[in-house]
């Protein structure tokens, strides 16, 4: 079976939005810090909600925050 | 640290105290430790006081602007984690627990006198000891997911 990988642009779209902090990100979707941390470092994928919601805060399509990668082995 | 990790840090401490304290009132320590007893149970009894005003202390923060997020997917996710590791464990000593039960009935009082948890109140002991086991697989798992990131 092919692994997945989740990329996603949260860090560079934090810097293009005011060098916004991964706290000022987390209190605006309702999370915490360590979600966002986890979800930068592709630890941990967000729940559409949550993806859909991190997307409204910097206005961009989903697409550009998130970028699905299957990878094949 | 997220709330709910150093939640889990206070749990973790708090039932490794109610443990060591509970083995030592039941089996006491081992020979040539006794006069350590004392000072064993004061150093338990401070563990849960402490955890106990840790806990309030986080349960008050959450009206202030620190501790506005309690619990967030990722901590339902890890909890999850933490209760299926939790019920893996405890139907495994429960089985275990009940064939050990089964087989001391089953060959009668001879072999009863060889058997563990003959008495009704070894097996209180035992299904106590099962629960604080219980509640420490849950943390620790939550804790090592923390730890990991995930």
């Amino acid at each position: 079976m092919a692994k997945c990988l989740i990329r996603n642009a949260i860090r560079t779209l934090r810097f293009h939005n005011g060098e916004m902090t991964q706290q000022e990100l987390a209190d605006q979707v309702g999370v915490t810090r360590q979600t966002i941390h986890a979800i930068e470092a592709a630890k941990y994928s967000p729940s559409l909600e949550l993806a859909f919601r991190i997307a409204a805060v910097f206005e961009v399509p989903l697409e550009e925050v998130f970028q699905y990668e299957p990878e094949t082995s | 640290m997220s709330k709910q990790e150093l939640y889990a840090w206070v749990s973790l401490a708090s039932t490794l105290a109610i443990l060591g304290l509970y083995l030592m009132m039941v089996w006491g320590l081992p020979e040539g430790m006794e006069s350590y007893a004392a000072g064993m149970v004061d150093i338990f009894i401070k563990v849960i006081v402490i955890a106990f005003v840790v806990e309030l202390v986080l349960g008050l923060s959450k009206h202030t602007k620190v501790g506005r997020i309690d619990k967030d997917e990722r901590d339902i996710l890890i909890e999850g984690k933490g209760f299926r590791n939790a019920y893996y464990f405890v139907m495994a000593a429960i089985s275990m627990m009940a064939a050990h039960l089964f087989i001391s009935n089953l060959f009668g009082e001879e072999i009863a006198k060889h058997v563990y948890m003959a008495t009704p109140s070894m097996t209180l002991h035992a299904l106590l000891v099962i629960f604080l086991l219980t509640s420490l697989i849950k943390t620790l798992t939550q804790l090592y997911c923390y730890r990991q990131g995930t």
